[in-house]
């Protein structure tokens, strides 16, 4: 049983890494659905950069569809330019965001 | 006045609720709480709601080590408490076990006042020179867990693994994740191998009067001392809590089960009465009870202090009182049930709420941890190796920032 109880761990942990990072996005395109989000859930999300402000340790992205994101910085200003982004949605102190992960951009 | 009064007997009844029920934490309550304030507050004042809140939570730190000692079913606060509370319920000391953690709940409200002036008035100048220590706390009490066990190669597979598992779970899309996994790591391994065992039976539990539930002099100042120490801090700072405190504390004084106990129970009700005044004192919110209250008052006044201090003392005493009771009825009833038929009904009721409460990726966590679990016991590691689930992530998340 010890053993058997070993490997399944084993299993069950590589397994929930695939999960973590073979599971596609959720495709989102407003504010809205967020609310429909849980806790570090990637998604999907595209726009066109209308605002940029800066916090600490990122650059903010405000998107036409009123979609927030943080960009890690160094992050390239990207004001008026069309972004598709992977992101994943964080709570931190239960104030939720969509921190950056992957970004596709174009003049 | 009367508000006050009925939220405070309110909130002792559902403290109580989640408290003895398995999986239904506090926080859930808070959450659907602040989700009806807006329609609450026609009927009841913002104070009113605030000190609900905060009888649910000290109510529940008082009450959760019931179904942790009877059923092996614990929640975030309590899931340390299985090992000695379990092993002195087959001794037929359930009753004993949980008694010696109320005790260490109503000592954590006199640690409380004496710390209450220290968080309004030292804690702002100092949090940040704390934060800044404590990743290499954990990681010196992560080196320390591992290189005090005989069985080292064990010991450090289960370590790591456990962290890892902790990493992950963090980082996927689970709505509660501390629930698989801690129900796993601590509650249905234990619950598996002791149906695994053959004496199904448990013995008779002994209800002793509470005068001869007692303490050595030395043992109640040695865990005040140490959980004085530890509690406070993981009370006001993100990432690390009951759990943490009371391995780091384990670690800085021997202890043995009944005096582990007593420790537990102090600190599982500091964490949580002080992350409170952590809102006033730091305007910082380290549980979902303490957000609630935030943003249900908005601005806590030194009025709403006040009751809020009376409302932890209050409600604390009057829970003591209530846990005596619900223990002695848990342990007059607990063998006349079969506790195979307990065990199994244990964790259908435990695999049902983390099914309800997190989706499938939590089952996962759940089986996975609930494997590592087994395996740690019966390496005959340490389980308290199993920490690193929440000790490794604390340690990434501190260096992070």
């Amino acid at each position: 049983m010890r053993r058997l109880s070993l490997i399944v761990a084993l299993l069950g942990i590589f397994s929930l890494i695939i999960i973590s990072n073979f599971a596609p996005p959720k495709s989102i395109s407003s504010q809205k659905e967020l609310s429909s989000l849980i806790s570090n859930q990637k998604v999907l999300v595209s726009g066109k950069v209308i605002k940029e402000t800066y916090s600490k340790n990122n650059l903010i992205l405000h998107l036409n569809n009123n979609v927030t994101l943080l960009c890690p910085i160094p992050c390239p200003s990207l004001l008026n330019k069309n972004i598709s982004a992977i992101a994943k949605y964080e709570s931190f102190n239960n104030n939720y965001y969509l921190k950056i992960l992957k970004l596709n951009y174009n003049g | 006045m009367f508000q006050e009064i009925l939220a405070l007997l309110l909130g002792l009844i559902a403290g109580t609720f989640t408290g003895l029920f398995p999986g239904i934490h506090v926080n859930l309550v808070a959450v659907f709480l602040l989700s009806l304030t807006p329609k609450l507050l026609n009927y009841t004042s913002p104070l009113s709601l605030a000190i609900f809140i905060v009888v649910i939570s000290i109510t529940h730190s008082f009450l959760d080590f019931i179904p942790s000692i009877f059923l092996g079913a614990p929640d975030e606060e309590s899931f340390l408490s299985i090992l000695p509370g379990h092993e002195l319920l087959k001794e037929g000391k359930g009753y004993e076990a949980v008694v010696l953690t109320l005790y260490g709940s109503l000592v954590a409200l006199i640690i409380i006042i004496i710390f209450i002036p220290v968080f309004i008035y030292i804690l702002p100048s100092i949090q940040d020179a704390i934060s800044s220590i404590i990743p290499f706390i954990l990681i010196f009490i992560s080196f320390f867990l591992i290189f005090r066990e005989e069985n080292f190669l064990s010991s450090i597979i289960i370590f790591l693994l456990a962290g890892f598992l902790g990493i992950i779970t963090f980082n996927l899309p689970v709505k509660e994740p501390l629930l698989p996994l801690l129900t796993g790591l601590f509650g249905s391994s234990a619950l598996i191998i002791s149906l695994k065992n053959k004496s199904q039976k448990i013995q008779k539990q002994i209800i002793l009067p509470l005068k001869k539930i007692k303490l050595e002099k030395k043992q109640i100042l040695k865990s005040s001392l140490v959980a004085s120490l530890t509690a406070p801090i993981c009370s006001f700072l993100p990432g690390i809590g009951s759990g943490h405190a009371a391995t780091i504390a384990s670690e800085i004084t021997k202890q043995d089960r009944r005096s582990f106990l007593f420790l537990l129970g102090i600190i599982n009700t500091i964490v949580i009465a002080l992350s409170f005044i952590a809102v006033y004192s730091i305007n910082k919110t380290r549980s979902g009870a303490a957000v609630a209250v935030k943003e249900i008052l908005k601005s806590i006044s030194s009025k709403d202090l006040t009751a809020i201090i009376m409302a932890i003392i209050i409600s604390g005493i009057l829970s003591f009182i209530l846990g005596i009771k619900m223990a002695k009825i848990a342990a007059a009833s607990i063998n006349k049930i079969n506790y195979r038929t307990l065990s199994i009904i244990t964790l259908s009721i435990l695999f049902i709420i983390n099914l309800l409460f997190t989706n499938l990726i939590g089952i996962l966590i759940l089986l996975t941890a609930t494997s590592l679990g087994i395996f740690a016991i019966l390496s005959n590691s340490r389980r308290i190796n199993l920490m690193a689930a929440l000790l490794l992530p604390a340690i990434i998340f501190y260096l992070g920032n």
